[in-house]
């Protein structure tokens, strides 16, 4: 078998840089699309923000050469059982950072910020 | 809601009780007479001061005559001291919250989850207060992941069904909190305070 002459030794393709920001995004759109789990949007200075699943989690990543450690502050849906979700949710982002950067990823800590009921809104009543 | 030192209380008053009825029969038997009478029929050697002898010796004042005396007597009178202040300060209510809670379903080779109280607390409250009739929820949790422990002190109208408020939480509210936690509940305490002021919402949905 004989190299095709466009081919190009791989050390001389260059190189492909990913920085935390984008292992932050790309694991923060995981978690956004994972059932039960809400990220934060609006409010100032942590003030008066609100959770609702069209947002992102706050994700932050820690690189060590090709391993990272992501932390991830997520609300939940509640009553869905935490334990269940938030194992989803860490093997969901293991395994979708690990494939669509090749960054093998180490731990996932999830913290808790918020559970979010059916209706937050408690100056409203259903009548039946 | 807080919690008191009453064990701390009722164990070191049970002492202090102990200490003086000692001292109480010691005192009866010493000016008695009676005192005399033990010592000679147990055949201790013991001689016993008499109703009309003074109860200590009479050279006791002399033990205190060394310096080193006064160091012994003032390092026990600062020992008690601060031993009456650390009672005097368990006194305060406490709380006594539970910790983070830690979530995770295997080992924690792969990361961990926690969550504060608070955010548990809140959703249980969110969840009281969504009840009909219920004006507002204060919710404080204890124990830990797997041995939560809630109170929950619930504000209510006056012209709301009790028994039917009690009834939805022990039918909702807490089995939807153990859910969440995946634990049972190893204590829970429920206070409910009528308000004497009926409560006026703005807003209703059909």
């Amino acid at each position: 078998m004989t190299a095709s002459p466009d081919a190009v030794d791989t050390g001389d393709r260059g190189t492909l840089t990913i920085s935390e920001k984008a292992i932050e995004k790309i694991a923060g759109q995981i978690a956004m699309e994972t059932p039960h789990i809400l990220g934060a949007t609006g409010g100032f200075l942590g003030i008066g923000g609100h959770h609702d699943e069209d947002s992102r989690p706050r994700v932050k990543v820690r690189l060590h050469g090709k391993m990272a450690s992501i932390e991830v502050s997520a609300g939940v849906r509640y009553p869905t059982p935490l334990r269940a979700t938030t194992e989803n949710l860490r093997e969901r982002i293991r395994s979708g950072v690990s494939s669509r950067t090749g960054v093998d990823v180490r731990h996932v800590d999830i913290d808790i910020t918020s559970l979010v009921g059916g209706s937050t809104n408690t100056d409203r009543r259903e009548l039946q | 809601m807080r919690e008191t030192a009453g064990k701390l209380n009722r164990g070191w008053l049970a002492v202090i009780g102990i200490v003086a009825l000692l001292l109480g029969v010691v005192g009866i038997l010493l000016a008695s007479g009676a005192a005399s009478g033990i010592a000679s029929a147990t055949g201790t050697g013991f001689e016993p001061a008499g109703p009309g002898d003074t109860a200590l010796p009479e050279d006791f004042q002399s033990i205190f005559a060394p310096p080193v005396a006064a160091v012994i007597v003032s390092v026990v009178a600062v020992v008690v001291g601060l031993l009456a202040l650390a009672w005097l300060l368990a006194q305060l209510p406490r709380l006594h919250q539970a910790g983070t809670f830690r979530l995770n379903s295997g080992d924690n080779a792969d990361g961990m989850t926690s969550c504060e109280p608070d955010v548990l607390t809140d959703a249980v409250e969110a969840d009281v207060e969504r009840l009909d009739g219920v004006q507002a929820a204060s919710a404080l949790l204890r124990g830990s992941a797997s041995q939560p422990d809630l109170t929950l002190d619930v504000g209510i109208d006056p012209r709301a069904d009790v028994r039917a408020i009690i009834e939805q939480i022990h039918s909702s509210v807490i089995p939807d909190f153990e859910t969440a936690v995946g634990a049972p509940l190893s204590r829970n305490a429920l206070l409910i305070n009528v308000s004497n002021r009926p409560a006026r919402d703005k807003t209703t949905v059909v």
